[in-house]
Order: structure tokens, then C-alpha cells, then sequence
């Protein structure tokens, strides 16, 4: 699997929480690549099954995005814009944005020139000072969009900088589900004795809806949800980051120790360099809900380190993104006869 | 008619969790129009009428109204509260309260270093009039709850009254009972419990399973002096929910309100609201996805005891409820596979 065509699919893809038909045809396609057994559910997760017989095992990956809404227009024309997901305001003044109207429109977010500021010029926006325009009037604009659609930013290819790395937006976390299609390929090749569903999920920027949909549905025996985490930038706290050329493996409540034993394990037969970090208590990602669906499931937590998380320049290593794959992939042909066992609690 | 069983309802006691006394008064309207009705395990009205389309919709306006509970009574007989829901200590300052067995009181506030305006709410406290505690005991005991007295005011096509903040919502949806026409099976759910989190829609819609939910609710809106940028106005219409910060409406369920409106020249609006949230949310995760859209009733000064709506707002929703009704083909969710 080429990392940068699937990539380039999935985030030009359009998709913010709750909308994400664009993302969802663009992953069920890939997945189709691997398997016919694909198919949806009523929230609207995509799914893809390899594999059969006990345990099952659910892996997601979210496909949405955080974007913006418009949430009127002014008399001028310009779009007033409500968030979706986690928008960080001052690093929208400056974007590319599509507008998803009657048909798609290009779109600039502006901002007020240093100049024409008063004494507060370091001050950041607020959301609902800024406004975005499409350069039509506002009869026009009225014409194509309505109050209620979505806003992204500008579907631009991802950039491949030095040393593997690449910036692209939603990275987070459409460069997970990638990793699914790298895991589902290389499974291919495996003998597996166990049933595998991937599970690209919606609604998670705006509180994990889809994964736990996903858990209900499915009613797994083990669950590992895949998302990104911090990587080092200058001013970030060191201890909240995990290298970019590791995996970042998550322990803590959120996590079965049994699963988080497997994935390491897996890890450490392939020589890849991962790195455990301990969140405490539910941890801001799919395996929050994926833990407590149906009668509880033993839930693990893989991510790929990200700097700049949440604008439209994420910035990821590729070779990191195909280790999580290598896991993966590892771990599921390594399930087998004990699988039971692994997940006991020792009393 | 409408007004008159909109200020029954308005008047009736229904704070979150205490719901019994506005149940009864809904089931005494809604009973005429329903083949069975229930009361679940939580306290939602489930009124049931039967369908031959194969086809099951979930209708559910809450029932519950924000108010204050008592979690102290002092020597002196005063009564020292919590809020129940949304209830801003601004605004439940020198007000007229009501009890459940119908005892009435003030609201007061500590004047020694603080306004009506800047008391917290620990710094509140209802005066029944007891002098006290054991007097004030004789009435009300910690744990009791309160709600704003309600004074309906009519403007004409514009009314005002505590409440209204979701009995709006319930006339709208009685009114609908009485007139629907469809050939679907359809569940009207008036919820308990959604002013502390969203709480009594999802066991309903769990029990149910709909096929299609339309939530009925009331949003802020962006016509008032020196108000947030909203597009919702009092007397353009019932509006149809894209987002609020509980949920993100289906563009499928959306463009299927929208296509009815336009279908039948109904008055509508498109609705954003950056904050606050309904039961819409709630039901739209239930099991593994439930397709659920909402139709507001814009409303200002939103949990005040002047929450002021446009009757017409509501005869266009109920207009609107029924016509969607009336069409056979509803919108589909992405999926239903049964899996594994």
C-alpha cells in the first residue's frame, strides 16, 4: 500500500462530525480493496470483517474531522461560523476553506489587518469575530448556502517533508485508518485465527459517538481503538509527548492490562520501538467508549505521535504510521488457543 | 383551544425528576388521541398509536422543567437551594416560587456584600413565610423542589411564561396527536429528566427502537438588542436543527424536513445553535444509532420566567410534524447490518 495515494484519498476527502459521507465512501472503498464483507450501521461507521470464528476483535479509527458550520450569514455575504469538534480559532484567520453548500465552494477565513487593529493586535480571535468569504454577494450566497452546512479546510495534498514525515490536515485520524488498509494488506499474508473487524468511526471530535455505536454493534471480545497523540514542538511539555519515531502505547484505567500486554509484546517480536504513556482515567479517544459498551470490553490503545494537532498542518512520520500497522498485524496472527487466558484477571 | 391547553400546561408543576403531577396533566389531553399509554421504569408518558407501514417514529418533547431544590433548612426557617437544570442565580434571585403541594415562597439573597445580580447561587434562599425551621418543616423538606410561579402573559400571537422551556414543545405535540394522519406506527414520548443531562430520552428510545425520532424543543434566538450571532427569529417559522452541542442532525433527516416544508409552503428556519443541547443528542446514540432530527421552537430569554415564543412559530412545527408524517418514504440511515 502506498502510503501517500491512500493518504491523499482520505484527507482531500470532506467530513466533519456528523457529515462524514465523503470520508465514509472514500473508506469503504479501500476496505473494499481487502474484503466484500463491508458494510455500515445506523450512526454510520464504516466496517470492514477478515478472519473468523472467536475471539472478535474491533479496531477503529476515527474518519471524521473537526471543521466549522455555518451558522448565519450576514448581510454582506460573509459566513458566521459555528465549531465542529475541537477548531482552535487562531489558527483559522489565513485558511483555505471549502464551503459545502448547493455545490462546493472555495472559501478564505480573513481576519482584520494588523493595521486597522486597535491597541489590543496581540489579542487571539474569538470564533465568532471571524467570518468566512466566498467573494459572492449575498443574494448568491444565499442561493448556494444555507445555515447548517459544513466548512473545511481546503482539501490540499499532503506535503512529504524530510526524514518521512508528512503534513497534511486530518492526519488526525485519517492517518489511522490508512494504517488499517496497511494492516488488512499485510494480513493478507497471515494465517489468522481470529475475526478482525475495522471500523473507520464517525462522531468522535465531538465525544467518541461513534466507536461506542461501534462497540454496541459489533459486541467484541477485545477492542483497540488507534488515534494520534502529542509529539515534541519546542514549547510542548515534555512529558505529555511521545517521540515522533515511536509508537505510543497507552496504560491505565482506559486499558486492559491483557490487551496493552499483547500489543507490547507484539511490538517488541518486530524490534519496533514503541513508547508506554499512562493516562489515568478515561482517555480522550474511541477506547473511552469502546471500554463500557454492552457488557464491558477488554480495550487497548495504540497512537501515532502528531505535532501541530489540530490544524490543517499535522505533521506525522509515515514510517511510525506503518509500525502501528506491523503491530497490529502481529498481534492478530498471534491470537490463538489462549486468548481466554490472557484477558483473565489474576485473583 | 392551543393557548388554553398551552397555559395548562405551563401552570402545571414538572421539575426534573419530579414529573408526576405534568404527566398526569399530558396524559388527560393526550388519552383521546392513543390506542395505549404508558409511564416507563424512568417516568417518560409513552403514548403509543398503532401503524400499518411497517415503520416506527419516535416523536419526544421533554416534560421536565428547570427549578431549585432544597438542601438546607436553617433555624430561622430559611431554605437554602441548588439548581435543578440550568438555573442562573441571576435570574433566581427576588423571584415567586411554588412548591409541588403548592406552597409559594420568595426568593432572597444574602444583602450584606452581595446584589441580586452578583449572589451566588449558595448565597440564595427561598422564604416560605415560616419563622422557623420547625414550621418550615411542617411544609417542605430538604429535597423538596421548587419552580418559577408561572404568570402566562399574552401578547397575542406572542406569549411569555416560565416553562415554556419544553411545554412549548408538548402543546406542539399533543396538538400533532390530535391531528396526524399517517399510516406509521408512532410513539409520542414526553421525557423526564432533560434539563440534568439529557437523561430520560435515551431509555425510551432504547425500549422503542424508531426507525426515525423527530425531538420537538425550543433554541435560542439572534433578534433581541445586542444579542450572539444567531440565525433564529421569533415568527419565521419552526426551525430545523443542524447542530447543537448535544448533536449533529443528519444531513439525510434534515434535507427530508426541509423537502416536506418546502413541499407544503411551511414556514421554516435553519437552526445552529453553539450552545446548549436537547434530547435529540441522546437519542441518536442509543444501541448502535438511531436517525433523529429535531424541530425547534425559537424562544427568547430562554430559562427565564419570561421565556417568550411566537404562536405561529408553533402552528408551523405542528404543520410541520404532520406533514412529515404524512409521507411514506422516511430517510434511511447509512446502515443495519446485524453483525458477527
Amino acid at each position: 500500500m502506498d502510503y501517500m495515494e491512500t493518504l491523499s484519498a482520505l484527507t482531500s476527502a470532506a467530513g466533519t462530525s456528523g457529515n462524514e459521507g465523503g470520508a465514509a465512501a472514500v473508506a469503504e472503498g479501500l476496505f473494499r480493496q481487502y474484503t466484500e464483507d463491508v458494510w455500515r450501521d445506523p450512526l454510520g461507521n464504516v466496517y470492514a470483517r477478515v478472519g473468523s470464528g472467536r475471539p472478535v476483535v474491533l479496531v477503529c479509527a476515527h474518519m471524521d474531522e473537526i471543521g466549522m458550520m455555518v451558522a448565519s450569514i450576514e448581510d454582506n455575504g460573509m459566513l458566521r461560523m459555528a465549531r465542529v469538534g475541537g477548531i482552535d480559532p487562531r489558527v483559522l484567520p489565513g485558511s483555505e476553506v471549502v464551503v459545502h453548500g448547493k455545490t462546493d465552494l472555495p472559501g478564505v477565513i480573513g481576519a482584520v489587518p494588523p493595521h486597522l487593529l486597535g491597541t489590543d493586535r496581540d489579542a487571539a480571535y474569538q470564533l465568532e469575530e471571524l467570518t468566512c468569504d466566498t467573494g459572492y454577494p449575498a443574494e448568491r450566497v444565499r442561493e448556494l448556502v444555507s445555515v447548517g452546512d459544513t466548512i473545511t479546510f481546503a482539501p490540499l495534498k499532503p506535503l512529504k517533508l524530510q526524514n518521512e514525515l508528512v503534513a497534511s490536515k486530518t492526519m488526525d485520524d485519517r492517518a489511522l485508518v490508512s494504517c488499517m488498509c496497511d494492516a488488512m494488506e499485510m494480513l493478507q499474508s497471515r494465517r489468522l485465527h481470529c475475526t478482525v473487524v475495522f471500523c473507520a468511526t464517525v462522531q468522535e471530535e465531538v465525544g467518541c459517538y461513534g466507536a461506542a455505536a461501534a462497540g454496541y454493534h459489533v459486541n467484541p471480545d477485545i477492542a483497540i481503538a488507534m488515534d494520534v497523540s502529542h509529539a515534541p514542538t519546542p514549547d510542548a511539555p515534555t512529558y505529555r509527548t511521545t517521540p515522533i519515531d515511536k509508537v505510543c502505547m497507552t496504560r491505565g484505567g482506559n486499558i486492559h492490562p491483557g490487551v496493552f500486554q499483547m500489543l507490547s509484546d507484539a511490538a517488541k517480536r518486530c524490534n519496533i520501538p514503541f513508547e508506554p504513556t499512562v493516562v489515568l482515567g478515561g482517555t480522550g479517544t474511541d477506547a473511552r467508549a469502546l471500554q463500557l459498551q454492552q457488557n464491558g470490553v477488554p480495550t487497548g490503545l495504540l497512537e501515532l505521535p502528531l505535532k501541530y494537532m489540530h490544524t490543517s498542518v499535522e505533521v506525522g512520520s509515515l514510517e511510525t504510521l506503518h509500525n502501528c500497522a506491523k503491530i497490529l498485524t502481529e498481534c492478530f496472527a498471534a491470537i490463538g488457543d489462549g486468548w481466554e487466558d490472557a484477558l483473565c484477571w489474576n485473583d | 383551544m392551543f393557548k388554553q391547553m398551552l397555559q395548562d400546561l405551563l401552570l402545571t408543576y414538572g421539575p426534573s425528576g419530579r414529573e408526576d403531577a405534568i404527566a398526569a396533566c399530558i396524559e388527560r389531553y393526550a388519552a383521546p388521541y392513543a390506542d395505549d399509554i404508558r409511564r416507563d421504569a424512568l417516568g417518560n408518558l409513552i403514548v403509543h398509536r398503532a401503524g400499518k407501514s411497517g415503520k416506527r417514529v419516535m416523536l419526544s418533547a421533554h416534560m421536565d422543567q428547570i427549578g431549585l431544590v432544597v438542601v438546607d433548612i436553617d433555624e430561622n426557617g430559611f431554605l437554602r437551594i441548588a439548581p435543578v437544570g440550568g438555573v442562573s442565580p441571576a435570574i433566581a434571585a427576588a423571584r415567586q416560587v411554588v412548591f409541588a403541594n403548592g406552597v409559594r415562597g420568595v426568593t432572597g439573597w444574602e444583602t450584606k456584600s452581595k446584589t441580586a445580580a452578583t449572589a451566588a447561587m449558595p448565597e440564595l434562599f427561598v422564604d416560605i413565610g415560616a419563622s422557623d425551621r420547625e414550621s418550615a418543616e411542617a411544609h417542605v423538606n430538604v429535597g423538596d423542589m421548587c419552580v418559577f410561579a408561572g404568570d402566562f402573559i399574552d401578547m397575542g400571537d406572542r406569549v411569555a411564561c416560565a416553562a415554556m422551556d419544553n411545554r412549548i414543545a408538548c402543546a406542539v405535540l399533543l396538538e400533532v396527536l390530535r391531528r396526524m394522519q399517517t399510516d406509521h406506527e408512532v410513539y409520542a414520548v414526553f421525557t423526564v429528566q432533560e434539563e440534568v443531562g439529557l437523561r430520560g430520552a435515551a431509555p425510551a428510545a432504547y425500549a422503542i427502537e424508531p426507525d426515525l425520532n423527530i425531538n420537538l424543543d425550543t433554541t435560542l434566538t439572534g433578534d433581541t438588542p445586542e444579542c450572539g450571532k444567531l440565525n433564529m427569529m421569533l415568527g419565521k417559522g419552526a426551525a430545523i436543527k443542524a447542530m447543537d452541542s448535544s448533536v449533529i442532525v443528519p444531513a439525510a433527516v434534515r434535507r427530508f424536513l426541509t423537502d416536506v416544508a418546502e413541499k407544503h409552503h411551511i414556514a421554516y428556519q435553519h437552526e445552529v445553535l453553539r450552545a446548549g443541547g436537547t434530547d435529540t443528542g441522546a437519542i441518536q446514540r442509543v444501541r448502535d444509532g438511531v436517525l433523529a432530527g429535531c424541530i425547534s421552537i425559537p424562544t427568547r430569554y430562554i430559562h427565564t420566567p419570561v421565556e417568550t415564543i411566537a404562536l405561529s412559530d408553533a402552528e408551523n412545527a405542528v404543520r410541520l410534524v404532520c406533514a412529515a408524517l404524512e409521507e411514506e418514504a422516511l430517510p434511511v440511515a447509512p446502515g443495519t447490518k446485524p453483525v458477527v
